[in-house]
């Protein structure tokens, strides 16, 4: 069952009246980029800063965040109320334009990225599928760097601009292994459209033959977010708070939602491009209207959730977790009803990319209560001497394989468990850096 | 005055008064972000025209790729405050001649040039652009990626410490 309702439908459905079809297809971008924004960047932003307090606390052995709502959920929402009351302060000798501007050049290019993720399959759940969709999401990230850049510099402050000037040099380094592992799944699905590269990987996920490219794309955006472990623009520690220092209130804000959004954004990619996107694992060939498929989501993500509510029980004991528990269950139970019931294909595919891209922000958010920050001088030669000649070693063999025939996979996968070694024994090497100070 | 030609308008209009700015401004800050208008206005064109990988590569490589790096230029050889710079340097007799008979030339081409206009949209300019770079303009193609690579070395080369 496939229900014909979309966007376009509904909103031709109520300008014919008024004799306005013509301008159906603005109408329905502007409520695009509103259902985008509001529906979508805002909760999973406010769900991501509370997710990572809860995370980080439960990593540090702590409760995080409890006092505002249950578990705290509503502590985020607390936060931006107070983020939209705080004054809106200008440095004395910044320049004022470019420093009012620069929050909103790293805030739009975070939004625009989504024009063309393919949430789910069929056309009602990409805004606009381009031809060069892949390109299109390299050039609006890489837009973002102006606006860190030229914060840091109008706010007059050394740390800012110390903090503007790392994040230059590592995001034009970090840039270049990250458009070569994005290289992998165009050259495989022989397409530079989102919706096909997805469509491409019905059978084989790309990250089986390209694990050595998913995990060159997933550090190189790590750095290009600035995300531990090379969270170097905006050091704390270092810096006070790099290029940001001198915000305050919603511009602060912006930067904020506009770095919560990006670490979002980086695991939407990863699926879309390497985690097969809507397709369920050794279930590729299944239609997703059938019951099966529906089955198994609602499994899956039983089994998360469930998961997720053991931990929580573990870490906080009976008495706070069984009063609430309920709402899960319900919740659940809800979204298995609708998912049986309904069957509607754009809804369980959505739900299949969502739980993916979860997994992975899980991913990043361990990471970030984990390791320690890299040096400059690592940061420069990991990302010059070991991803780069990884990524064209990569892209080499696949352009090889493509003009060729002649299978190339096993060396790369070969290479992904080496390059994985190496990692895991630097990590060993370092260990005094990971253990705790007590 | 369709839609069409109303972008076309807007597009145009921000593209001369931003160009203009980033020549006649005095901080060299706003001169590398009025440039940034500039060539998002061109991308802009592009995209009027049908032309999305051009589009594309506009915002990928000049924006997100050059202009940071001029900006990050800037940062690193002029004071932090920027200060006020000579908006015109001292060639720009001789500058503004060259580039006045370029427009000259690009006018005379523009006006006597015969001009094939197709009413069909392109089917997919990015295969066909990606054919033509390998098939046609091979050499032209390498020629540059020559050119960039000795870029690097030399770059590599000027950078290195002599006295290792």
């Amino acid at each position: 069952m496939n229900l014909p309702i979309t966007l376009t439908g509904i909103v031709e459905g109520a300008l014919a009246p008024l004799g306005l079809q013509g301008l159906t297809p603005l109408v329905v971008y502007l409520l695009d980029a509103l259902i985008i924004l509001l529906l979508l960047i805002m909760p999973v932003v406010t769900i991501l800063i509370w997710l990572l307090r809860k995370m980080l606390g439960f990593i540090q052995r702590r409760l995080g965040p409890m006092r505002v709502g249950p578990f705290g959920v509503l502590q985020t929402i607390a936060d931006a109320v107070k983020l939209f009351h705080k004054e809106d302060l200008f440095p004395a000798n910044a320049d004022r334009v470019v420093f009012a501007l620069a929050p909103f050049l790293v805030f739009v290019p975070a939004v625009l990225v989504y024009v063309v993720i393919p949430f789910g399959q069929g056309d009602g759940f990409v805004t606009k599928d381009l031809s060069v969709g892949l390109v299109y999401l390299t050039a609006v990230t890489s837009i973002s760097a102006i606006g860190i850049i030229t914060a840091g510099w109008s706010s007059d402050n050394k740390w800012s601009l110390l903090g503007g000037l790392r994040s230059a040099a590592q995001l034009v380094s970090y840039e270049l292994p990250m458009t070569l592992a994005l290289l992998g799944p165009p050259l495989m699905a022989g397409t530079l459209s989102l919706s096909g590269i997805v469509a491409a990987q019905q059978s084989v996920w790309f990250v089986v033959p390209q694990a050595l490219g998913f995990l060159i794309y997933f550090i190189a955006a790590l750095a290009e977010i600035a995300h531990l472990p090379f969270d170097l623009p905006e050091a704390e520690s270092e810096l006070v708070a790099g290029y940001n220092v001198e915000y305050s209130g919603m511009r602060f804000g912006l930067f904020f939602l506009g770095e919560f959004a990006n670490s979002f954004t980086i695991c939407l990619v990863a699926t879309v491009l390497f985690l097969g996107g809507w397709h369920l694992p050794f279930l590729g060939g299944l239609p997703l209207t059938s019951w099966q498929t529906g089955l198994a989501t609602v499994a899956t993500m039983a089994l998360l959730g469930g998961g997720i509510w053991y931990l929580n029980w573990r870490r906080a004991g009976w008495t706070s977790a069984t009063r609430w528990h309920w709402l899960g269950y319900v919740s659940a139970a809800i979204l298995a009803a609708i998912v049986l019931v309904a069957g509607l294909v754009g809804f369980i595919s959505v739900v299949i990319t969502l739980v993916k891209t979860s997994l992975l922000v899980f991913v990043l958010m361990w990471l970030r209560g984990t390791l320690p920050r890299v040096r400059v001088d690592q940061l420069m030669s990991f990302g010059w001497k070991a991803l780069v000649p990884l990524g064209l070693v990569n892209f080499l063999a696949l352009a090889f394989q493509a003009a060729t025939g002649i299978p190339t996979g096993w060396v790369l996968n070969l290479l992904f468990f080496v390059f994985v070694g190496w990692l895991l024994l630097f990590a060993w090497r370092k260990r005094w850096a990971y253990s705790a100070v007590s | 005055m369709s839609a069409h030609q109303l972008a076309f308008l807007v597009l145009g209009v921000l593209i001369l008064v931003s160009a203009l700015m980033v020549v006649t401004v005095r901080n060299l800050v706003h001169a590398a972000l009025f440039l940034i208008l500039c060539f998002a206005g061109v991308a802009g064109l592009y995209v009027l025209l049908q032309a999305e990988f051009l589009a594309v590569a506009q915002v990928l490589i000049y924006i997100g790729a050059i202009t940071v790096l001029i900006l990050f230029g800037i940062m690193l050889t002029r004071k932090i405050t920027g200060g006020a710079q000579p908006p015109l340097a001292s060639h720009w007799k001789a500058a503004g001649a060259g580039a006045g008979a370029f427009l000259l030339l690009l006018l005379y081409v523009a006006m006597t040039g015969q001009w094939q206009v197709s009413d069909q949209p392109p089917m997919d300019s990015t295969t066909t652009l990606g054919l033509a770079l390998v098939t046609r303009y091979v050499l032209p193609f390498e020629l540059a990626s020559v050119v960039l690579l000795a870029a690097l070395v030399g770059a590599v080369l000027l950078a290195r410490d002599e006295t290792r």
